[in-house]
């Protein structure tokens, strides 16, 4: 089967995170609460409720060695839950935020993790020995607006940020207080804390952003139906127009495989060797749905009763039905979707075999 | 091409531009306010963050019948300047506007008064897109341009046939 | 009743411009020699249409349009070159011209569209209707999405 797909309430899904060993899932039902679920059978099964947040959660990583999940809101703050028997015990993290935050994620290494916010700031947070715990560096100049997404390079220093104010940008996270300085890499040799290693424009707000997995490009995707790639090794910006919705998430499958999803429901390819291309929407036929007579009967009169029309309402005819929010990797041949319509859907690029995955 | 099937495909390509300009427009997103925190509101009315705003655009069909579309990140405005020729069309656009605008909390998308220069607003915020399916709103947006149209020019007739039973009862009392 | 003892001016300044993370746009004056890239232009453009080869001047009209210039007396002779150009097509020759057009090209012409629809007048607006519908075709709802995102505006 090329999808499994698994319909939580009717609430979109805000955003979700996997464990390491993909048996639990983290997601949160567009509320203050975090919900895992743990896999039993094909099923999912929801096996504890995280209450902290006082508005609505806007992200969750779930740290895959130290199994720790960290989850920021629009109430300006952040918490680390590390698990103790069945519970899930929160660790307020001091942010100094004074607006939402909008995305988190860990580092590689796991010692500390970025938080986006709208107000214009990432803040990087570390674990304070002395104190016992979490604090924060900040982050500020040059962003001018809301960060919309964030991700770390493979050397869990440098750190790329998805901006609403049309930029993408790369900055150095580098602190001394817990790690040994980096060696050079493809975006430069030195990286002093909060220096901008690289900034690219675009015509529109950045959405998101993806390191490939050596680190040596840096892919995004924007409001204007772009998708644009900075490749270093090249030293050279790919940008590809495309003529769908724009997409909201974007995820560098492998070096040379990029996966998009957004507003047009559906994730798409896009292959990076040279240059960048367009290969094709991902949309498996044998998801379709078939309406048998019976059924379309009792919908029409569902229908008449509650919308008081005869025509039944025509699903869309991709899996997701309303606008993907989230990708993320599930395995070495899968990647997860989560979007507004309250879905979870895994897919498996093994069993697309219409599709070649670089 | 006859012009009673021009008329009708130039409605056609009008609705056709509007629906896909609509489409495009209503990609929206949950954004906090920058401004006031832990706020949410709808971009576009506030006005605060011009980052956040997009460009407005117009789709004409004639000098008099326009929509014109405001999109922000997190809401959009679609407002409709409806046909009007003569004043009796004027008053009857008016006061059937205002009759929906004051029920405006049962159609949901629906603005409590027009922008300045149209007749009637909607409302689209990212709520809405959350809890509906986005071609079905912009469905609806469409088709009520169509039905207000032909509401308006039945109210016409109507409204002439009654005036014409009342100016002739009235002109029999003369004649005896 | 009680009166008010102090002045309420100070509710309607603007302190948001005075706040230094505030977003300004860049300000672009790639204008300097616009006006002579119109004027050579338009001379191209009018040696096409006299002979009657209108579908010839369309990819010219839609050459580097000047956005961001400050002069405004440029902009609106290049929006009234553009839309007197579109304007003389008949509908049937529309696919056929647009077919040739690449992405730029596209995302350009969109703009005149929609800056045609807004400026009114008693222009025909059928022609600009059957130009969106073709160029919709063409470069679908991402083109009409870079019209709504570009901020360089005509």
């Amino acid at each position: 089967m090329a999808t499994t797909s698994k319909h939580f309430a009717g609430t979109p899904v805000t955003c979700h995170s996997f464990n390491k060993a993909r048996t639990e899932v983290a997601i949160s039902p567009n509320n203050h609460e975090v919900e895992i679920y743990s896999q039993k059978g094909s099923d999912w099964e929801l096996t504890a409720t995280l209450k902290q947040h006082e508005q609505r959660v806007t992200s969750i990583d779930w740290a895959p060695v130290s199994n720790m999940i960290v989850t920021c809101g629009v109430d300006r703050n952040s918490y680390v839950w590390t698990r103790e028997g069945n519970e899930w015990k929160p660790a307020l993290v001091i942010l100094r935020l004074n607006r939402a935050a909008t995305c988190v994620k860990w580092s590689p290494k796991e010692n500390k993790f970025a938080v986006g916010s709208g107000a214009k700031i990432i803040c990087v947070c570390y674990y304070d020995e002395d104190h016992k715990w979490w604090a924060s560096k900040h982050i500020k100049k040059p962003l001018r607006s809301t960060v919309l997404g964030i991700d770390w390079h493979p050397n869990n220093c440098l750190l790329a940020a998805a901006c609403a104010d049309f930029k993408s940008r790369i900055f150095s996270a580098y602190m001394k207080e817990i790690e040994e300085k980096p060696e050079g890499c493809s975006w430069g040799k030195k990286m002093p804390w909060g220096n901008l290693m690289g900034e690219y424009s675009n015509n529109a707000w950045a959405h998101s952003t993806s390191f490939s997995p050596s680190g040596d490009k840096l892919a995004w995707v924007s409001h204007d139906s772009t998708v644009s790639v900075f490749d270093t090794v090249g030293d050279k910006l790919h940008c590809i127009k495309l003529p769908e919705l724009p997409f909201l998430s974007c995820l560098f499958f492998s070096e040379q495989s990029i996966i998009v999803a957004g507003h047009g429901c559906f994730p798409a390819l896009l292959n990076f060797s040279d240059k960048l291309e367009f290969k094709q929407k991902l949309m498996p036929k044998s998801e379709a749905k078939t309406d048998s007579k019976a059924q379309g009967a009792r919908k029409m009169f569902e229908g008449m009763d509650s919308r008081g029309t005869t025509s039944q309402v025509k699903a869309l005819d991709t899996i997701h039905q309303n606008s993907i929010t989230q990708i993320s990797r599930y395995s070495e041949a899968g990647f997860a979707t989560t979007g507004v319509d309250g879905k979870l859907v895994i897919w498996n690029t093994k069993a697309m075999s219409d599709v070649t995955f670089l | 091409m006859s012009t009673a099937a021009a008329g009708g495909s130039a409605l056609d390509s009008y609705l056709n531009a509007v629906r896909a300009t609509l489409t495009a427009a209503m990609c929206l997103e949950n954004f906090s306010s920058q401004v006031v925190e832990r706020h949410n509101k709808p971009e576009v009315e506030v006005k605060a963050s011009k980052e956040v705003l997009l460009n407005p655009v117009t789709i004409s069909r004639s000098d008099k019948e326009r929509v014109l579309i405001e999109p922000s990140i997190n809401s959009v405005r679609v407002s409709i300047a409806i046909k009007q020729l003569d004043d009796v069309d004027k008053i009857l656009c008016h006061k059937f506007m205002r009759f929906m605008m004051l029920r405006a909390e049962h159609f949901f998308i629906l603005r409590r008064k027009p922008v300045e220069g149209y007749d009637i607003s909607f409302l689209v915020t990212n709520f809405h897109t959350e809890q509906m399916f986005k071609h079905k709103l912009v469905d609806f947006i469409i088709e009520f341009m169509q039905a207000i149209d032909k509401e308006l020019s039945e109210m016409k007739i109507t409204l002439n046939a009654r005036a014409r039973t009342v100016a002739e009862e009235f002109m029999k009392s003369f004649t005896s | 009743m009680s009166k008010k003892t102090r002045s309420d001016q100070f509710r309607d300044a603007d302190i948001d411009m005075y706040d230094e993370d505030q977003y300004v746009d860049d300000d672009d004056t790639g204008g300097d020699n616009a006006a002579a890239q119109l004027a050579d232009r338009e001379g191209r453009v009018r040696t096409l249409i006299s002979n009657g080869n209108h579908a010839g001047a369309l990819p010219i009209i839609l050459e580097a349009p000047p956005t961001g210039s400050k002069d405004k007396t440029l902009n609106t002779k290049n929006i009234s070159l553009v839309l007197d150009v579109l304007t003389r097509f008949k509908t049937a020759e529309i696919e056929k011209a647009v077919s040739g057009l690449d992405a730029d090209q596209q995302d350009n012409l969109m703009k005149y569209i929609y800056k045609g629809f807004s400026e009114g007048g008693e222009k025909d607006f059928t022609i600009l209707l059957s130009f969106h519908e073709k160029v919709y075709k063409l470069g679908g709802l991402g083109c009409i999405m870079r019209v709504l995102t570009d901020r360089k505006t005509l």
